[in-house]
């Protein structure tokens, strides 16, 4: 216990995380120089191309200090974007210390910062770290004055670092176990024992990630999460190294995992605590919160064929992510499909991408939405993930939308722009707190609904890419909100249909219906297209009908040449939605998405 | 009795490339090379007679190429050699594709001794500026010439080959064309609309953003108005780009509209067979060897699933003014698919043909979309 040092790193992308990961598995001869051809802890394919750490992971390391002797570090990764922060939160709660990297060149960023307060709302060590001062760009000490005056550190206690080139990581090693505190707890105790992550193994069902706090786990025990009072059997239990290294156990302050023969993902939640079902403990350990999806949208097959693929394909998804909700619905213009919730935009982009690339499926994506509150005239209340289902409101009936804390972090250049486009969302502005001289951090509870199409995407381009975003969720609050119906050719696409701020209904009205009518191609019929709130129209527009579709020659050479173009014609359309007599493009839906500003 | 087939024999010489033609054929081939490829024809035609044995003949058809290039005794040649390797219908249609420029009123009379009986001149334009855009080798007064010619010989069938949609276009520079060209009365017209195809000439200037062709909607107004002009002085738009004064119509070209079987000699040249389409050599070189080495020249066939004999019919039957008709389909395939009928009714409500329930005609504008109701057709 006194041997063992757990931390996690904290940084924003690109920062060097995961190269400085590297380099510390490099010299504590976890992995050799070479087998680190990049970035051992992001193993996804979809991480390491968007650069973004989807799930936690961890790894053990054994060190060996040249006066204090051998210990056993554990680094235990954090997921690195907003839609994640209950996840980064139970990694940091695992963890006596956290490693600050703030990249020399860029400073620090709004993300960082707010898992910074979450690690010193754990009373984690922070270890402030300045990384790439390789660099001729590197402003290492208005980076270094910033740290100061963030976490009230020594201006030595800062190292200095170039992860990529391997100056100053012994001097990060070194701090790690002289700063960080040893575990603490009762090894007498019953056992409870954080889960912070969890994986699905293929052979083997669910495996939680988890640190132990009190007591021991071993090998066969019977065990019990406290969350859902389900029993399972410990069968296998070990610690993580680069792959799963089997022990009899598992004591206080030990980071590891076990298999307890589970299927369901679901049933190892985040932030739970297992205890033994023989001696259990009273209290679980603090902070679990069962994590629901905050956004929601329609998945339909592109050929209505694959539906069953697509029920496969969600199914065996589902299983290693806990996440992510899904269940049956049917659209009146798209046929049968799935509502499927996710924690945010980023996580729903990366469960279309893998469900296209992993598991080849061809899928049109509706407009995203949040989940409203209904209240009825009778008092009944309903909950409304569908567009498509929301009632015509009346007066006497309440609508709530989802509300979100946010921090804005920015230069104070951009403060400006900023302000202007939180209030275009319906922001409700807070405070603002200076960091340094240059540098703001600007307080904002915002309507869910504004940020998810597109918030983030301007944020950055009216910044040039400085402001960063961070968010959590807030509560329930009473909105004017109205359904928003588009129809083509006088017939309304439930599929289309999205739920706006009253206020707001004439420029979505516009925005959707100017949009339809760049996506939907010319064809065979003209496509009146409107935009309804009720049975007031509030935007209409049209698609000119085609008027010549035809190759001018077709004679004997021809004929086949001519079928096989048609043949791709053909397959162009079967790539279409057909609605009524209007074919859409499956990128129709999520075009919409795309909001432009003009 | 199998129905009469056609023959199409192609002749891939021409005097200069046109920059937006992308057929095969060879530029200012010498004399020699010239002279000397009927022989290959021949040739050909001796190795695939027997498997077309008791076929009789229908229609002709020299095409380019530049077929006028060739000396009428040549093209005489070849008549007769298929007269011998089979019957020919009595009233045998025989067209040659001929271009201003490459022939003069001697010429003219040689091929009708030859025993061609339809003509059909490669016109163009009828005004020196859009020739010239097209890289023609006459000019206006040679057209006029070549058609004032051919329309005055007595024995033959007049056709000229017009084209539209370079940017010279105009609706008042189509009215003085068709103002020169209509007294001649020719007994049929082809008008085609320029488009850029890959590889060619036009296709590069398009890369450096010259301007080449108008706009999709321009053309359309331009040969809705051909169209109407056309429908005045008495003739019916048989085909996408086909009108002709009734009667007249090319034979040749309705047979391959109606999937008839036909025999085609030369490099590039198609056969059909019914359900089997094969396709020689591309280039004179390698059919001359081929032949040379007494091989078949096909280089390439397929046989026809029935699923696509089925698309094929379809999108021809939607190419032609006679249109889709359901009987002759289930005649041939069953049942019609039970979305065609509400389909083809919105198509001629929204002013594309007429639908009397089992067949849909097309009209000039339904004409124009036949791909994109084909495509929606077969679904
Ligand atoms: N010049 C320089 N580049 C670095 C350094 N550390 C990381 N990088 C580069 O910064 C980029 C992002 O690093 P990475 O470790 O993937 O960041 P992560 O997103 O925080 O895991 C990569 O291209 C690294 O090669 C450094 O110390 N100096
Ligand atoms: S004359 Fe006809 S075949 Fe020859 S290049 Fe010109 S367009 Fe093509």
């Amino acid at each position: 216990m006194k041997r063992t040092r757990n931390f996690s790193i904290i940084a924003h992308i690109d920062h060097g995380k995961s190269t400085l990961a590297d380099r510390l598995l490099e010299l504590t001869g976890t992995i050799s120089a070479h087998q680190s051809h990049g970035q051992v802890l992001d193993d996804m394919d979809l991480e390491q191309e968007r650069g973004i750490t989807i799930k936690a992971h961890a790894v053990s390391m054994k060190y060996v200090d040249e006066e204090l002797g051998e210990f056993t570090l554990n680094l235990i990764d954090t997921p690195g974007h907003v839609d994640f922060t209950y996840e980064v939160s139970r990694s940091l709660a695992a963890c006596e210390g956290a490693l600050l990297i703030v990249d020399a060149t860029q400073g620090i960023q709004a993300q960082t910062l707010s898992n910074l307060y979450l690690a010193i709302e754990h009373d984690l060590q922070i270890i402030p770290i300045i990384n790439k001062i390789d660099l001729p760009s590197a402003q290492i000490e208005e980076t270094s004055a910033t740290l100061v005056d963030l976490i009230g550190c020594d201006p030595d206690e800062i190292i200095c670092i170039s992860a990529k080139m391997g100056d100053g990581v012994p001097e990060v090693l070194k701090a790690i176990v002289r700063m960080i505190d040893p575990p603490s707890g009762d090894p007498e105790a019953p056992l409870r024992a954080l889960i912070f992550d969890s994986i699905f193994d293929t052979y083997r069902g669910a495996v939680p990630y988890i640190r132990v706090f009190d007591g021991t786990l071993e090998q066969g025990m019977p065990i019990r999460f406290m969350s859902s009072n389900k029993g399972y059997m410990a069968e296998e239990v070990g610690h993580l190294s680069l792959k799963r290294v089997v022990t009899k156990s598992l004591s206080v302050g030990d980071v590891g995992y076990v298999i307890p023969g589970c299927k369901m993902i679901r049933e190892t939640r985040v932030g739970d605590t297992i205890t033994g079902s023989k001696d259990p403990a009273r209290e679980p350990l603090p902070g679990f919160k069962l994590i629901k999806p905050m956004v929601f949208a329609g998945l339909y097959p592109t050929n209505t064929e694959d539906y069953a693929d697509l029920r496969d394909s969600l199914e065996k998804l589902a299983l290693n992510d806990a996440a992510f909700t899904w269940e049956p619905e049917t659209s009146i213009a798209l046929g049968f499909g799935f509502r499927c919730g996710f924690l945010g935009m980023l996580h729903m982009e990366v469960v279309q991408e893998r469900l296209e690339r992993e598991y080849n499926l061809d899928l049109i994506t509706t407009l995203p939405n949040v989940e409203y509150r209904v209240t009825t005239e009778s008092g009944e209340v309903m909950k409304i993930d569908n567009p498509a289902k929301m009632p015509l409101i009346s007066r006497q009936m309440i609508v709530e939308e989802p509300f979100i804390k946010t921090e804005i972090m920015t230069p104070t250049d951009y403060i400006g722009p900023i302000m202007k486009l939180s209030l275009e969302r319906r922001g409700e502005y807070k405070t603002t707190e200076y960091l340094d001289g240059s540098r703001v951090n600007i307080k904002f509870d915002f309507p869910l609904t504004e940020v998810i199409y597109d918030f983030y995407d301007r944020l950055k381009s009216i910044s040039r890419g400085y402001a960063s975003f961070d968010y959590e969720f807030e509560g329930m609050r009473p909105s004017n909100m109205q359904r928003l119906d588009v129809l083509l050719n006088g017939e309304p696409v439930d599929a289309l249909s999205v739920i706006v701020h009253q206020d707001k209904a004439y420029e979505w009205g516009q925005r959707l219906t100017r949009k339809l009518k760049v996506v939907i191609p010319r064809q065979l019929f003209a496509v009146a297209i409107q935009a309804a709130v009720g049975s007031k129209v509030i935007a209409r527009t049209s698609v000119k009908a085609l008027r010549k579709n035809v190759t001018a020659k077709c004679y004997g050479g021809d004929i086949t040449r001519k079928r096989k173009l048609l043949e791709k014609q053909r397959e162009g359309k079967k790539r279409m939605k057909q609605i009524g007599t209007v074919e859409i493009p499956q990128e129709a839906f999520l075009a919409l998405l795309k909001v432009d500003e003009d | 009795m199998l129905d009469p087939i056609s023959l199409y024999v192609h002749v891939p010489f021409c005097q200069r490339r046109c920059p937006y033609c992308a057929f095969y054929s060879v530029e200012s081939a010498r004399e020699e090379e010239i002279t000397s490829y009927p022989r290959l024809l021949l040739k050909e035609l001796q190795l695939i007679k027997e498997s077309w044995r008791g076929s009789s003949i229908g229609t002709i058809y020299f095409g380019g190429g530049t077929p006028s290039i060739l000396p009428p005794s040549l093209v005489e040649s070849v008549i007769s050699a298929a007269k011998e390797a089979f019957q020919f219908e009595d009233d045998i249609e025989v067209t040659l594709e001929c271009n201003p420029g490459t022939v003069d009123a001697g010429k003219i009379e040689a091929f009708i001794s030859a025993g061609i009986n339809r003509l059909s001149i490669g016109i163009q334009a009828l005004n020196d500026d859009r020739l010239g855009f097209l890289g023609r080798i006459h000019d206006m007064n040679q057209a006029v010439e070549t058609l004032k010619i051919a329309t005055e010989a007595a024995g033959v069938d007049v056709s000229a080959d017009l084209m539209a949609g370079t940017p010279l276009d105009t609706r008042e520079s189509w009215y003085r064309e068709l103002e020169k060209l209509l007294p001649f009365r020719p007994d049929s017209l082809s008008f085609y609309s320029l488009t850029v195809e890959e590889g060619t000439d036009l296709a590069l200037r398009l890369e450096k953003n010259e301007k080449i062709c108008l706009g999709s909607d321009e053309v359309v107004d331009l040969m809705m108005y051909i169209g109407d002009r056309l429908a005045d002085a008495g003739y019916r738009h048989y085909e996408v780009s086909n009108w002709a004064l009734p009667g007249h119509e090319c034979r040749h070209n309705l047979h391959y509209w109606r999937r008839g079987r036909y025999i085609g000699l030369g490099p590039s040249a198609h056969s059909f067979d019914g359900k089997r389409r094969s396709w020689n050599k591309p280039d004179v070189t390698s059919y001359r060897e081929a032949l040379n080495n007494g091989n078949l020249p096909p280089s390439e066939y397929e046989v026809l699933s029935d699923a696509e004999v089925m698309s094929e019919w379809v999108y021809l039957a939607l190419r032609v003014a006679d249109g889709l008709d359901f009987g002759e389909y289930q005649e041939m395939f069953g049942e019609v698919p039970s979305s065609w009928k509400s389909l083809l009714e919105k198509t001629a409500a929204s002013g594309y043909g007429d639908f009397d329930g089992v067949r849909f005609k097309p009209n000039d504008r339904g004409l124009l979309l036949a791909d994109e109701i084909s495509a929606r057709i077969l679904g």
